[in-house]
């Protein structure tokens, strides 16, 4: 089986911070690949452990994003291609997905692409791109004995079962596995292998109009901190105590 | 002069701090309070290889050389330190003796499992009589055919007390005493005549295990015999030069884990009307703190750095586990205090490390016989000769 998984690179999320003027302060803040684009690798390299294959990881960001697809390719991944050019600058989740799209045709052969749900690249997006029949909030993915793709789409209610013929997306939400660690030999080995390859938006035939800023379909206007929430009164005791309480309260504020 | 770590070094890094956080920190009070070694997080070390972590790949380490391996004892230390203490013990001194002296089919046997973590290893060498004056040791080794015969006993051996693999310091000639009548042996857990005696309650690092091994008549193979015979004295100081390094890098996570926990509570607790931060006397102490540990990097990774470019450490190694030991001492002693009440109460990180850290100046060497083998190799340069 082969499967393509884009990799998103952020700032830690512990290590940075918003200022008081509503600015996010990054300095200092290493860089960590997002939790949903591990969850889509770890659901990936599940699927190759189980029925062989490859996992190729995809990425587009500056020249430090080498330091995640490494990462990726430590924890188990193959091939790493990286979408470097200043053209991809300034793209909204269309532009980017595009871009991976194009990435990921010239890549080609592949049976499944696992993206990370909730995070900066956009599953539904990429598989509208490619194509591709997909699968949101998927976890514990496996091949059926017709070759489909099986998926838990977990709910608050339950699980529902899809099945969807391959080649297929998935979206994978953060909390669907726990992704393994890097074994520390392949952490030393990894950064010289000849297995990343850095493409610019021409090697991809793209055109400056296409991706980046120039490609995007959105502009941000604003961007602000959401106020914080005021947490709720939990209220203990019998069934009685609290209707009791409750009472009380909505009295002494002159609601009852 | 380039002091920025290697894109390997800093990914080596960010794997461990994830595990550590991920897999450590959320056990370590249970591990203190329950005196309970986490096998099912040291399973979880191995299985990502931090047990081989400087030694080679061809023997089933990571091949991440003595700053890699600094780097582990770090961010495991800013976690947990008895875990840490189990680590070193296995890395730094048990398994290192038979890296640095063990044939190739000793390393083959033994160093092989010890590196990817499927055998844990301890070092045996402190006996009753016999802790800083490590030339008095009186377990006995004498040839009996293809086979020595090991009698004696040896104290608060760290991992004791579930190791598989011991390297155990016997004197094959008590005339010659530590100057060639101290030979080396690899010991396995199951040879005849060997047993673990009692098992040590302790202040600190209470998740780790430290065990009394007794020999009676114990039979190791003569191929178990570890460096050449006689110089066996000669391969315990080359380990514990190793082990004093890493000492002084769990000193240095130790103590950045206090000061990290300071610097918060610092900005956010408040006393007469703001933050205590602004007050003067708490600037002071954070100052100290990070001065010392920015002092203490520097000094640690440097020496990892000489071990990795193959030059003598000896005295830099005993530097990093005196000053290690002591900047964690001095950075624990003032988070206690800024933390006032809360820091003495049972189960605050301040005060788990209050217990914790005391170890680091008495073992692998009491500060004090460091100081000895600084002084003695500063004091040579002028032809002055130290007396044991």
């Amino acid at each position: 089986m082969k499967i393509i998984v884009p990799i998103q690179q952020i700032f830690d999320p512990k290590q940075i911070r918003v200022s008081s003027q509503g600015r996010v302060v990054t300095g200092g803040a290493s860089r960590v690949i997002e939790a949903a684009s591990k969850a889509a690798l770890e659901e990936a390299l599940r699927l190759k452990d189980e029925l062989g294959g490859t996992v190729d990881v995809v990425a587009l960001g500056e020249a430090d994003v080498e330091e995640s697809l490494r990462e990726a390719q430590a924890m188990g991944a193959d091939q790493a291609y990286l979408l470097c050019d200043s053209a991809f600058s300034g793209g909204d989740a269309s532009a980017t997905a595009y871009a991976l799209s194009v990435a990921m045709q010239r890549i080609g052969g592949f049976d499944l692409v696992a993206v990370g749900e909730g995070g900066a690249i956009s599953g539904p997006m990429l598989a509208e791109f490619l194509g591709l029949p997909q699968v949101t909030h998927a976890a514990t993915a496996r091949v059926d004995a017709n070759g489909r793709l099986v998926a838990d789409q977990r709910w608050d209610r339950g699980v529902r079962q899809v099945r969807v013929a391959l080649p297929a997306l998935i979206a994978v939400a953060a909390d669907a596995n726990t992704p393994r660690y890097a074994h520390s030999a392949r952490v030393m080995s990894v950064f010289s292998e000849p297995t990343l390859t850095v493409w610019t938006a021409a090697d991809l035939g793209l055109e400056e109009s296409q991706v980046g800023s120039q490609g995007a379909k959105t502009e941000v206007r604003r961007t602000a901190v959401p106020d914080a929430r005021v947490l709720g009164e939990r209220i203990t005791g019998t069934p009685e105590e609290q209707a009791r309480s409750l009472v009380g309260k909505l009295r002494a504020k002159g609601l009852l | 002069m380039d002091f920025t770590f290697s894109r390997e070094h800093q990914l080596l890094r960010r794997t461990i701090r994830e595990f550590v956080e991920r897999e450590v920190v959320p056990r370590a009070t249970e591990i203190d309070e329950n005196e309970e070694v986490p096998f099912d997080v040291l399973k979880k070390a191995a299985k990502m290889g931090l047990f081989g972590m400087p030694f080679p790949r061809e023997y089933g380490g990571a091949g991440a050389g003595e700053i890699g391996y600094c780097i582990l004892a770090e961010e495991m230390s800013r976690g947990c330190a008895s875990t840490m203490a189990t680590i070193g013990a296995h890395i730094g001194i048990g398994a290192m003796a038979i890296y640095l002296d063990g044939t190739p089919a000793q390393k083959e046997k033994y160093l092989k499992p010890l590196a990817r973590g499927e055998k844990i290893a301890a070092f045996g060498l402190t006996e009753p009589q016999a802790g800083s004056d490590a030339a008095s040791i009186r377990t006995r080794a004498v040839r009996d055919g293809d086979s020595w015969v090991l009698n004696g006993s040896k104290i608060w051996i760290t991992n004791g007390g579930f190791a598989d693999i011991f390297s155990i310091f016997a004197v094959t000639d008590p005339a010659l005493g530590a100057r060639g009548g101290v030979t080396a042996f690899i010991v396995e857990k199951g040879y005849p005549g060997f047993k673990v005696g009692s098992l040590e309650e302790k202040m600190g690092i209470r998740g780790s295990s430290t065990a009394e091994l007794i020999f009676e008549d114990c039979r190791v193979p003569h191929e178990n015999v570890l460096g050449q015979f006689g110089a066996g004295f000669v391969t315990a100081l080359k380990t514990l030069d190793m082990g004093r390094i890493t000492l002084g890098a769990a000193g240095l996570g130790g103590a950045q884990a206090l000061l990290d926990l300071c610097v918060e509570y610092a900005a956010t607790r408040e006393a007469f009307g703001g933050a205590i931060a602004q007050k003067q006397a708490i600037q002071w102490m954070i100052a100290d703190m990070a001065t010392e540990i920015e002092a203490l990097r520097s000094l640690v990774y440097r020496t990892a750095w000489m071990v990795d470019t193959h030059q003598d450490v000896t005295t830099q190694a005993a530097m990093c586990k005196v000053f290690g030991s002591e900047v964690q001492a001095r950075a624990v002693e003032k988070a206690v205090q800024l933390f006032g009440g809360l820091g003495y109460m049972r189960g605050h990180p301040a005060e788990r490390a209050f217990r914790d850290a005391r170890i680091c100046e008495i073992f692998e060497g009491t500060n004090e016989i460091n100081r000895v083998v600084i002084a003695t190799n500063v004091l040579r340069k002028v032809g002055v000769r130290i007396s044991a």
